[in-house]
């Protein structure tokens, strides 16, 4: 049997999908989560049935591609029941959606969720009532909580066995859906005084200033939390240096073996676990927390007065958001928005804010630059990376400005932005899937890339033909170039081998500058000790950080690109623009502090 | 006739009517004729609004908020 799971956005769909199959689809509290169709399976008894996850849409109306999705696997007849999800503290808009449905089929049950907040706010639906005037059954659930889950499946398979027969009505869903709350919903008080209050404070006059102080905490907590993990797993790991040169020496294994196994594919590893895993495993969580409260929106509506004047969709914030997580989850993300022209400027110009696998590269820049240690520092520290990441959000704004005013102009479209009602963030759960789904995951990929790429890198630094390393003669060549733009040859040379993963340049620029020698610790104190070594000044830090802000995004985003877009010249676009601006940046930067006389 | 975009924050309105490319999104949104609707806050200088009606909250932009009319 074939289950299809139906519903607005931002009712816990995705909640109830992840309940019943056991699956860990990613949910959060904004419109547009699901954009494509997901499956699962439930058992009932002895019985395993298909489920199929629908798009979160307001209608069947085909105003969106979420929209279009719904309607044409709801028109397909292809599933013999279908379970929508209403929002059961405003169940308005689900039963007007449940309506349009039950003019494809009757086999409809009608899932009343978030039984628990509705009560806390004030809200009582008869079920019974509802279900007697609607003609289909009523069931109130709480997805999160696992209630009322066996009751909804019993439902499924009464209404599936049901003859098919669609009533031909002629009322508007939407004024007979509140007709019917009149009557069968009852309001003891004021329900959403609660949002509103948050609303003074997330949105409105506050809003610019409580969004960058939210950025701050998040990434001052991440900061100073993941110092010590880090500097545990990076001495835990010095010791396995140890430990393995032994293995190697005690079964008298070749010498560029073992340095190229050692100092290549152990250095390189060893370096992105340490110092991606910690920042990533605190700043997942959070930002996942702040997504499930239903902060994301309110992102969306501060900011939307920018989007706006650089003609781009207000859900780019959405994506920007997401991009800062991963780029290339941000460029899938951008399906969200519906004209074909500002999803483009939505993907094109997703690389100019920063993933987490640059983060660290962009942390290290800082810490050269600001030196102070204790709290005081890394309070300033924190500071300071929010402040690159604004200015991530600004290159982003004027980016798209620059793209819509020249190669993606057109008409401007509607936008609606749904700001869905605030809830308290599952708080282990969302600790749960950050980490499994987003940490391991953007972590695995990231050690795959730098397992091999540690070795060429290796290799490349380790084969001389005529005495002059093949690495050392690609930073030559470099070099002039680099220093123009205020780095060096090395620099350059980290970030093109940093092109599968940005994670990698670190490790790069350590074995360009100790040619495939490696750090016998890998702690930040003697990284700039090695910088510092190679006439590496601040302005030097700066610069590499705006580069590591705006260059060419990975190759696993450009290929995203790629797919998404379908087009190699859209792609080279996407690798060009922000490289230039990047350039462009570093070049003004260094010439100004020269001219200054710093540097 | 006022518009949606005039009304002030914290203040609750009347639709009388809804026109342009977004009537049929917004109608499914609750927003159609004597529908009731509070604003709830601007941002941007007043350059998106947030609009509640039957418990959804749903931010317009000025000039897609100026397609809705109220009754006076």
């Amino acid at each position: 049997m074939t289950i299809a799971l139906a519903g607005n956005p931002n009712v816990g769909k995705s909640t109830l999908f992840n309940a019943l199959t056991g699956l860990r689809q990613h949910t959060g509290n904004w419109a547009g989560k699901t954009v494509e169709l997901a499956e699962g399976t439930v058992r009932v008894g002895t019985e395993r049935h298909r489920i199929i996850d629908l798009p979160g849409a307001y209608s069947l109306d085909a105003h969106s591609r979420e929209e279009e999705i719904a309607r044409e696997c709801v028109a397909s007849g292809a599933y013999d029941c279908v379970i929508t999800v209403a929002d059961a503290s405003r169940p308005d808009r689900g039963i007007a959606f449940a309506l349009e449905i039950m003019r494809h089929t009757n086999r409809v049950v009608l899932a009343l969720n978030m039984c628990d907040d509705a009560s806390r706010r004030g809200v009582t639906v008869d079920c019974a009532k509802l279900s007697d005037a609607l003609g289909i059954p009523v069931v109130p659930i709480t997805a999160r909580r696992r209630r009322g889950l066996d009751a909804l499946l019993n439902a499924a398979m009464q209404v599936s066995a049901r003859d098919i027969s669609v009533a031909r009505t002629e009322y508007d869903p939407v004024l007979y859906a509140e007709k019917l709350c009149n009557d069968c919903v009852t309001y003891t008080h004021a329900s959403n005084a609660r949002d509103r209050k948050l609303d003074r404070v997330f949105t409105g006059k506050l809003g610019y200033a409580t969004m960058f102080a939210l950025l701050a905490v998040v990434l001052w907590i991440t900061l100073a939390g993941a110092n010590v993990p880090s500097a545990l797993l990076s001495s835990l790991f010095s010791r396995g240096n140890a430990l393995l040169l032994h293995v190697f020496d005690a079964i008298r294994a070749p010498w560029w073996l073992t340095r190229v196994l050692v100092d290549g594919v152990y250095l390189s590893v060893t370096w992105v676990v340490s110092v991606m895993l910690p920042p990533m495993a605190i700043f997942f969580p959070l930002f996942t927390l702040l997504e499930d409260f239903g902060y994301l929106p309110r992102v969306a509506y501060n900011l939307d007065r920018g989007f706006e004047r650089a003609d781009s969709c207000g859900k780019q914030s959405l994506t920007m958001c997401m991009g800062l997580g991963c780029n290339a989850c941000g460029v899938i993300g951008c399906r969200i928005i519906d004209s074909p022209r500002r999803k483009l400027v939505a993907m094109l110009t997703n690389a100019l804010v920063p993933c987490n696998g640059r983060f660290p590269l962009i942390i290290a820049m800082i810490a050269m630059v600001v030196h102070a240690a204790g709290f005081a520092g890394t309070v300033l520290r924190a500071a300071l990376l929010a402040a690159v990441v604004a200015f991530g959000v600004v290159l982003t704004l004027l980016c798209s400005k620059l793209l819509t005013a020249t190669v993606l102009r057109g008409e401007s479209t509607p936008f609606i932005l749904e700001l869905p009602p605030y809830r308290a963030p599952r708080v282990g759960s969302v600790i749960v899937r950050s980490m499994l789904d987003r940490t391991l995951f953007v972590l695995g990929r990231a050690v795959a890339v730098a397992a091999p790429a540690g070795l060429v890198v290796w290799l490349l630094a380790n084969v001389s033909p005529d005495g002059v390393s093949l690495l050392a003669r690609a930073a030559q060549f470099l070099d002039a170039t680099g220093r123009f733009f205020g780095m060096d040859g090395v620099i350059l040379l980290a970030f093109v081998i940093g092109f599968p993963a940005n994670e990698i340049v670190i490790p790069a620029l350590v074995m360009g500058y100790t040619a495939g020698g490696a750090l016998t610790d890998t702690t930040l104190a003697e990284l700039h000790a090695l910088l510092a070594a190679h006439g590496w000044t601040r302005v030097t830090a700066i610069c590499v950080a705006l580069f590591a802000l705006a260059h060419f995004p990975c190759s696993t985003t450009l290929l995203t690109i790629k797919h998404e877009t379908g087009s190699a010249k859209w792609t080279a676009l996407a690798a060009i623009l922000p490289t230039i601006v990047g350039l462009s940046l570093c070049a003004a930067v260094t010439w100004c502090a020269r001219l200054l006389g710093f540097g | 006739m006022r518009k949606l975009s005039e009304l002030r924050v914290g203040e609750v309105g009347r639709i009388h009517a809804v026109g342009g490319d977004i009537a049929a999104r917004l109608h499914k949104l609750g927003f159609h004729g004597g529908a009731e609707v509070t604003c709830e806050g601007r941002a941007g200088r007043g350059s998106i609004g947030a609009y509640r009606v039957r418990g959804t909250v749903v931010a317009l932009r000025r000039n897609d908020a100026e397609s809705v009319s109220l009754w006076d």
